[in-house]
């Protein structure tokens, strides 16, 4: 019986995986191994003709201050970005997580930016912001807060907190969502019987629900690590590098090289940088966690 | 057992359902269906007007006409987006199934022809009238003594200003040189007024405005010789008025750095700066987006620099027809079609651009717009990227590193004689690199 | 008797208190979409004034009216629901068959394969368009909502198997064991016992795989070339890079383009309310 079943087990195990096992392949066989591989060439946009240059692009890389500075401030964004989501996600979550009859109708509510496209939510804030007929500047003109009016996103002192706000109010909403659901899916019985024996909300939270949570939190985090560290849209459309370069990230040069300076074969090779280092990120993390399933094991 | 392979079946159905809908749009794709005769041109366009509606009615109905004149022809007109016209193109080209006809500035259609991507429309062009048919300005979609693309809107940025500003200056005038525009701007920049804005930051329209005063300035990109000549005092002169401007006499507002597309004639429109450079086009919405202002509102040629003349970027559009074209005979019937006189006159006011034929383009029913007038002025000193020569392989690449130099001197805080060497360094390079891959 | 009633008197002030916390929340994450619908009701000088306001001076629609004679957003939307439904539905599919596989059933290459899903994510995604591109045209996809469904389903792919996985390692071992015992049968175990104990992640993985479907544009950019095949995330794109930059039209896209992501997102909330609790067997 055990043989007769393992064998079904393999074969179930081949069929269920095969339909992602081609998904990622799709991506990731010829588009990605074609991208680290243009990273060694000097490849310009629209000319067919090009030649390998070795680790070039590299050693350009490693002297190229801009890329320095784009590093640094992906860096930045990226710990910006996923603390305030997390933390926003996360107690909005938390306030979501009962049973009243208005909960449903304000989580579509809180939920709605992420349903916006990126343009809209870029135009709506940089409306916003303008310093000639925007809301924000009028208001607070009006109001004898500022003297004159600025554009945050001009400006270097204000350009990240004008930054950071759009991009987190467009990303929290996905936080808030997953998050939403793994408090649903810790077990109601527990959580009762523990308040049953007289046990505080604030104990309930920190020996219930937070262990349950850790696994879904410590996900979020990389995932969003990973996704923020390429993420370009919202910064492109509002500032495209930022006065001064000051909002470049990673992601905005390598676009700006592949697609304005025309320099694909450098912009493959960046990309491939920026694709190790989040490849060790990622294997860390891994031998970190596997080390750690040990442990409990 | 069974029950795993009514699994896969389950899967095989639901992938047969999704290339079903990929059979029905195969159909749709503007390959020929087999139908015996009928022959469909794609002509992808990016958007050259300024009012979107009134500018897909135009096409729309003169397309109805086309079809209806020649039947067995169709054209499917695909709109394209700014932000990915070009990679489209690109890719399209890498795969040789590309659109019959395309539509872009001159820089656009000879560059592609250096590469042998574009084919020669002389022939039509003469049928049009030859060169002398065309404004001057329009030899830009020449190169080699074969024309590459047919000009259909002849387009240049020019001086947009408030009347009501400088006449309360005390200036009755817009500036003609470029002494005045310093001495008007200064007089006009007070009480929450800038005197002149302009772009400013790194993005491809600071080096627009930027290539147009390196013109005037009497600077050339490449020499009569094919050597890059950014390097001289003549375009170093372009860069000390921005650096005099932005920094000096700081009368260019800020926030330029994040102006883009329409934010000039906002700014102008709102009263907010007294001179800005701008697309005359912005002449016909300034009705809708200004009713109580925009006669206010004055439209003028660019101001003469060092060299005695002006200079201004050119927005000239053109068709042009890519090699590997499926039905370049019916693309040609087509522009010739797009071609009369009463439709570009028509074009002219919807598009904001000027008619490109010289028996056109003095209509009195075109020139009465001020704005129409500002950049027929303007015409005869546009350019594109390798202003100084013809164009060549590897110009219209160095786009960013104008706009780069201009942010290098006003945001950046380099000299200019510092931003214009690094310039003309990466300007070389770049067309070094081109050139080798002929 | 009377410590009750102010025990529920500070109850119901709790719930009242709770209620205006999440309005005001509510409203200030609205402000920036009360702005984009606002502006689709204005005409083009009221956007554009030196004298902001929020509110438009009468509702017009002819914003509107223009979108759909300006493009043929019509079918836009109809293509755009085709991608962005199959992609929901056949993510979802794929994932829980992956994540069931990797966490009841044994194989090798199990890690390996979680690692490899990751990378996909770590690559930029703009310049795998080129490549994707020639492959989609070498295998004549091109121009194929076909096309668009596996490229989504690629991206989506990794988080729905990871988001699956770690929930069903939280479901009981036993629970599964005693369904398979009933028959050796993987398929019907994971489509009548797994899943409808997941309700609210099998909600999230949806809505997640139909929002991207629905908005993304990059890719349906790339790999769509006929007007009659385009997505209205496409469509909307077109009209942010205009000179003319109408935003009245632009809004007005935007604006037709949530609601249906909207209404998928109401039609989904009952999923996260729903949910058997059966996580655990406690005999």
């Amino acid at each position: 019986m055990k043989i007769h079943c393992k064998k079904k087990s393999n074969a179930a195990a081949f069929l269920f995986m095969l339909p992602a096992v081609i998904a990622v392949l799709f991506i990731l066989v010829y588009p990605i191994i074609y991208g680290v591989c243009m990273g060694f060439t000097n490849r310009l946009f629209s000319y067919e003709a090009f030649s390998f240059i070795g680790i070039g692009n590299f050693v350009d890389i490693s002297k190229d201050p801009l890329f320095f500075k784009a590093f640094k401030n992906t860096l930045k964004m990226v710990s910006c970005l996923v603390f305030f989501n997390t933390l926003i996600g996360f107690v909005l979550a938390l306030l979501l997580n009962s049973s009243e009859r208005y909960i449903g109708f304000f989580r579509t509510m809180f939920f709605m930016p992420w349903i916006l496209p990126s343009a809209v939510v870029a135009f709506s804030f940089r409306w916003l912001y303008n310093d000639y007929y925007g809301l924000i500047n009028h208001m607070l003109l009006r109001l004898g807060i500022i003297e004159a009016a600025v554009n945050p996103l001009a400006v270097e002192n204000l350009v990240w907190p004008g930054v950071v706000i759009p991009s987190v109010w467009f990303s929290y909403p996905f936080v808030m969502l997953v998050m939403s659901a793994a408090l649903k899916s810790i077990d109601r019985n527990v959580i009762d019987a523990a308040r049953i024996d007289g046990a505080s909300a604030w104990q309930i939270f920190r020996e219930i629900t937070m262990p349950s949570l850790r696994p879904t939190l410590v996900m979020l985090v990389i995932l969003q690590i990973i996704w923020e560290f390429s993420s370009f849209d919202m910064i492109y459309l509002l500032t495209r590098g930022g006065p001064a370069d000051s909002t470049l990230t990673l992601s905005l040069y390598i676009f700006k090289r592949a697609f304005e300076y025309k320099q694909i074969g450098y912009a493959c090779a960046l990309a491939t940088v920026m694709f190790a280092v989040l490849s060790v990120f990622i294997f860390i993390y891994f031998r970190l966690s596997q080390r750690g399933d040990k442990d409990e094991g | 057992m069974s029950r795993s392979k009514r699994a896969l079946l389950a899967i095989i159905l639901i992938f047969t359902m999704l290339l079903s809908l990929t059979g029905c749009s195969k159909t749709a794709g503007g390959v020929d269906g087999g139908k015996k005769e009928e022959v469909t041109i794609n002509f992808s366009y990016p958007p050259y007007g300024y009012d979107y509606e009134k500018e897909m009615a135009f096409w729309e109905k003169h397309i109805s006409e086309f079809e209806k004149a020649n039947p067995g022809i169709k054209v499917e007109f695909t709109v394209e987006s700014w932000d990915n016209v070009y990679t489209k193109w690109d890719q399209a080209l890498e795969t040789g199934e590309t659109p019959d006809l395309g539509y872009d500035c001159p820089i656009t259609a000879v560059d592609y022809a250096l590469q042998d991507k574009v084919l020669p429309v002389t022939d039509l062009v003469e049928k049009l009238g030859g060169a002398k048919a065309f404004n001057e300005g329009m030899q830009a979609f020449s190169a080699n003594g074969e024309w590459y693309g047919v000009p259909h809107g002849d387009a240049s940025m020019v001086l947009i200003y408030r009347k009501d500003i400088l006449k309360a200056a005390g200036y009755d005038n817009p500036p003609a040189t470029w002494d005045e525009l310093v001495e008007i701007a200064q007089a006009t920049n007070k009480d929450g007024v800038s005197g002149f804005g302009f772009f400013t930051g790194d993005g491809y329209q600071s080096s627009q405005v930027l290539t147009g005063l390196m013109m005037a300035a009497g600077g050339n990109m490449i020499d009569k010789d094919g050597n890059v000549a950014l390097d001289s005092p003549e375009n170093l002169k372009a860069l000390e008025l921005v650096d005099k401007l932005y920094n000096q006499m700081k009368v260019v507002p800020e926030s330029t750095v994040t102006w883009e597309h329409s934010d000039p004639a906002n700014a102008i429109g709102l009263g907010k700066v007294a001179m800005s450079v701008t697309w005359g086009g912005y002449g016909t919405l300034l009705k809708d987006m200004f009713p109580e202002e925009y006669e206010n509102i004055g439209f003028a040629k660019l101001p003469n620099g060092p060299s005695g003349h002006s200079g201004s970027w050119s927005g000239t559009g053109g068709f042009f027809i890519f090699k590997d074209a499926k039905h370049p005979e019916e693309a040609k019937k087509f522009v010739e079609f797009m071609s009369k006189p009463e439709l570009s006159k028509e074009w002219a006011m919807i598009s904001g651009n000027v008619s490109p034929f010289v028996d056109i383009t003095n209509d009195p029913e075109l020139t009465k717009h001020e704005w129409y007038r500002a950049m027929q002025e303007q015409s005869p000193t546009q350019i594109t990227l390798g202003w100084g020569h013809d164009i060549i392989p590897g110009d219209y690449m160095c786009d960013t590193y104008f706009a780069q130099a201009m942010a290098d001197v006003t945001v950046n805080k380099k000299t200019p004689q510092e931003a214009l060497t690094k310039l003309h360094q990466m300007v070389e390079k770049t067309i070094q690199e081109a050139n080798a891959k002929k | 008797m009377k410590a009750r009633v102010r025990k529920r008197g500070v109850k119901s002030m709790k719930y009242a208190g709770k209620f205006m916390a999440l309005a005001a929340i509510a409203f200030i994450v609205w402000l920036p979409i009360i702005v984009a619908v606002v502006t689709s009701f204005k005409t083009r000088s009221e956007i554009v004034t030196a004298v902001p306001s929020l509110l438009p001076e009468s509702l017009n629609w002819n914003n509107y009216v223009r979108l759909f004679r300006v493009m043929k957003f019509g079918d836009y939307l109809m293509n755009s629901a085709l991608v962005a439904g199959f992609t929901a539905v056949i993510s979802l599919f794929v994932s829980s068959l992956a994540a069931y596989a990797l966490v009841w059933l044994e194989f090798r290459g199990k890690n390996a394969f979680i690692a490899l899903n990751l990378f996909v994510y770590i690559f930029p995604q703009i310049l795998l368009a080129i490549p994707l591109f020639l492959m989609c045209y070498g295998l004549g996809l091109l121009d194929t909502r076909f096309a668009l469904v596996l490229t989504y389903m690629s991206f989506i792919l990794p988080f729905g198997i990871w988001m699956l996985k770690n929930y069903f390692q939280t479901i009981s071992r036993e629970l599964v064991e005693a369904a398979l015992i009933d028959g050796c049968n993987y398929f019907q175990c994971l489509i009548h016992v797994v899943l409808p104990v997941c309700l609210p992640v099998l909600a999230t993985v949806l809505t997640y795989s139909f929002v991207l479907g629905w908005n993304e544009y990059m890719y349906a950019n790339i790999l769509i070339k006929s007007d009659s095949m385009r997505t209205v995330a496409i469509g909307v794109q077109t009209l942010v890079g205009n000179h003319g930059a109408d935003f009245g039209l632009l809004t007005a896209a935007a604006v037709v383009m949530i609601i249906p992501v909207i209404i998928f997102f109401i039609a989904v909330q009952r999923l996260f309310v729903g949910g058997l609790t059966m996580g655990s067997l406690k005999e």
